[in-house]
């Protein structure tokens, strides 16, 4: 009798974890870095829990993020799935209940003026333009990592490069270069480089949305005027 | 609010005429060479099978010299016949200064742990001699990835052969690991080289000057002016770390790393030690690093020492994962910044997953108050009699930048951080 209720006791248990109550106690390895990003958007009433897993099984915090937020998708572990998220604090890795997410569908093979336009992300953008040079496009970025103390490292990126399908690979002139890889998921824009496009934990990282203003995007030195004037219309300002 | 720009990334290296100690009497240490000359670009005796670099089990930990309970290394032992007027010119400049970090050792070239130790090298020109650092307290992964004698040549020797100062040592958990076709025992080279009987050449040294360490075992107390470290060993899983046998989850290991613990902690206490007190050990209790994680057991150890002596450090320092970390964990009311130290030179560095706003609580007892996961370099530890301030100098900002990427200031006698 004694080992039935114990039993009992172990389904009941198993089946709440089972049930989703707790995220996993897995790694949660998501970033923007994959050759084919999918795109989700959190669907949470008006927001959803993600669990921040900032080590290997570490979880650092939980970040409260709005409905509509995108979200790079992972990997499913029963009722949750691995995403990388962004929030007020930083952006990176975590679990959030499957059921707190919309999937999204996108042109796979957008025209390139579908890149044109200034996308911003947190203190980071990048500009895109038509470049003289037929079907290419030309990429003038700005990243910034704020640090403790007010400290305030930047980056930046230009140059011209193709698109495939809806990725764009950008390598800059000269040895050990910053590398852009851009993903175009309709109305986002999902930036990862290689770590070497500017100081202490600067990233061009993340999922962009475009900037509201497109008038001039194709004067030279947009980007710079944008720095101080354009606001963001997404989660993470 | 500060704006630095992008640090420039050096390719060449710069060679720098380091200082150098005077010739020394016969039987005293000697810690770098007469003459600089260039750093090789490849490694006399690279490793040609990585294999089995990871291992399932812990291994014994050797016992200290002379069986002591709390074994204790001097910095005037350390320096030989001028030991006792270097500890007197430090305690009369009224500070010490010292270099810390861990996981140099690299697998891929010298280039990435050259660069680390040349602006190391570069921090002994300095117009006062109070900034001059007086040791190296390395933090563990001395050598990759078998801590073997063959590897210290090209992982140790040769990249700090420039550095003249004593390079004190805990081992990590590469020290420790032996490739299973060879025929070493575990952390036999690492006692060869830094816990010998007296200042001897080194079989391994591969001809270079620097005399072996004198340190009487692998975990010990560091006894210099302004400034106590309690050296921990971790042992040799890739994680966790681990320094007990842990109500026998580890049967092979005992409580004497414990027992140490908390002796050197009580007589902190006895001694009406004023000075800074720091804990360091390879395995880091936190960690946010893509590959490593903590040891929330072996922090358990540790706070079972401090709580039963009634001590508790200035700061902890590890290092295991390749990066920079700066973390502030509130215990008992105190401040206590736990650092993470694993960029002096492995490569390749080991990301942060994900990017954070810093300061970053992670919850009521934790934040991350900063971190680094785009740089190689270290610690430039400052201690006087009423503070401690740890600085992190990345690399890339190459070997004249002499200000920081980051800072913590503790007053010792609160605990506080400023």
């Amino acid at each position: 009798m004694k080992a039935l209720l114990v039993a009992t006791i172990q389904f009941l248990v198993a089946s709440v974890i089972g049930h989703g109550q707790n995220p996993p106690n897995a790694e949660c390895a998501a970033d923007t870095s994959s050759a084919d990003p999918q795109v989700a958007e959190v669907a949470g009433s008006p927001s959803a829990t993600v669990w921040v897993a900032c080590g290997a099984v570490t979880r650092c915090g939980r970040w409260t993020v709005p409905s509509g937020t995108p979200v790079v998708v992972d990997r499913v572990r029963g009722a949750w799935t691995c995403v990388y998220a962004q929030a007020r604090d930083g952006a990176g890795p975590g679990w959030i209940r499957s059921s707190d997410l919309r999937s999204m569908h996108y042109d796979l093979h957008p025209p390139a003026t579908s890149w044109v336009g200034l996308w911003i992300g947190s203190k980071d953008r990048v500009a895109i333009r038509l470049a003289n040079k037929s079907s290419a496009l030309h990429l003038s970025g700005h990243a910034e990592w704020h640090g403790n103390g007010g400290v305030v490292h930047d980056g930046d990126v230009e140059g011209e490069a193709t698109p495939r399908a809806n990725h764009l690979h950008l390598v800059e002139e000269g040895a050990d270069s910053c590398t852009l890889d851009l993903t175009l998921a309709g109305p986002y824009l999902v930036a990862t480089d290689n770590d070497r496009c500017g100081g202490m934990n600067v990233r061009f990282e993340g999922i962009w949305r475009r900037a509201r203003r497109r008038n001039n995007i194709q004067s030279v030195g947009l980007e710079e005027k944008a720095a101080g004037s354009v606001h963001e219309n997404g989660c993470c300002s | 609010m500060t704006k630095e720009t992008p640090p420039v990334r050096q390719s060449a290296k710069h060679r720098r005429k380091p200082t150098h100690p005077a010739a020394s009497a016969a039987g005293d240490p000697v810690f770098a060479q007469p003459s600089p000359s260039p750093d090789p670009t490849g490694f006399r005796n690279p490793i040609t099978d990585q294999s089995a670099k990871e291992v399932a089990s812990v291994e014994p930990v050797p016992a200290p010299a002379g069986n002591a309970v709390e074994p204790i290394l001097t910095l005037e032992q350390v320096y030989g016949s001028r030991g006792a007027a270097k500890t007197q010119a430090i305690t009369a400049s009224g500070q010490i200064v010292f270099h810390s970090v861990g996981d140099t050792g690299s697998v891929k070239g010298p280039n990435t742990q050259s660069l680390v130790a040349d602006k190391m090298v570069a921090d002994f020109n300095e117009a006062n001699a109070a900034d001059v650092p007086s040791f190296f307290f390395h933090l563990g992964d001395v050598i990759y990835y078998f801590g073997e004698a063959t590897y210290y040549y090209d992982q140790f020797y040769e990249p700090f052969r420039d550095y003249p100062a004593p390079i004190i040592a805990i081992p990590g958990n590469h020290d420790g690991v032996v490739w299973s076709g060879d025929p070493e025992t575990t952390l036999e080279a690492f006692l060869r080289n830094f816990c010998a009987p007296s200042f001897a050449p080194s079989p391994d040294a591969g001809g270079l000057d620097r005399t072996t360490m004198i340190q009487p075992g692998v975990y010990f107390t560091l006894e210099a002016p302004f400034v106590r470290i309690l050296g921990l060993y971790s042992n040799v899983l890739e994680d966790p770390g681990v320094i007990s046998g842990q109500n026998n989850t580890y049967p092979n290991l005992d409580q004497r790393q414990i027992a140490f613990l908390t002796a050197a902690l009580k007589r902190v206490k006895t001694d009406k030690f004023a000075g800074a007190v720091i804990i360091a050990m390879h395995h880091p209790p936190f960690t946010g690093g893509t590959t490593h994680g903590g040891s929330p057991a072996m922090l358990a150890d540790i706070d079972s020492a401090c709580t039963a002596a009634g001590v508790w450090p200035h700061a902890v320092f590890s290092g295991h994962a390749h990066n920079y970390q700066r973390y502030t964990r509130t215990v008992n009311k105190l401040s206590i910044p736990y650092i993470v130290a694993g960029c002096g030179g492995h490569s390749p560095l080991e990301a942060i997953r994900g990017t954070y706003r810093t300061p970053y609580p992670i919850d009521s007892t934790l934040t991350l108050e900063n971190y680094d996961g785009t740089d190689y370099g270290y610690l430039r530890v400052i201690v006087n009699a009423t503070t401690l301030t740890v600085e992190f100098h990345p690399q890339s900002d190459g070997g004249t930048t002499k200000t920081p990427n980051d800072t913590v200031t503790v007053t010792l006698a609160t605990h506080a951080i400023g």
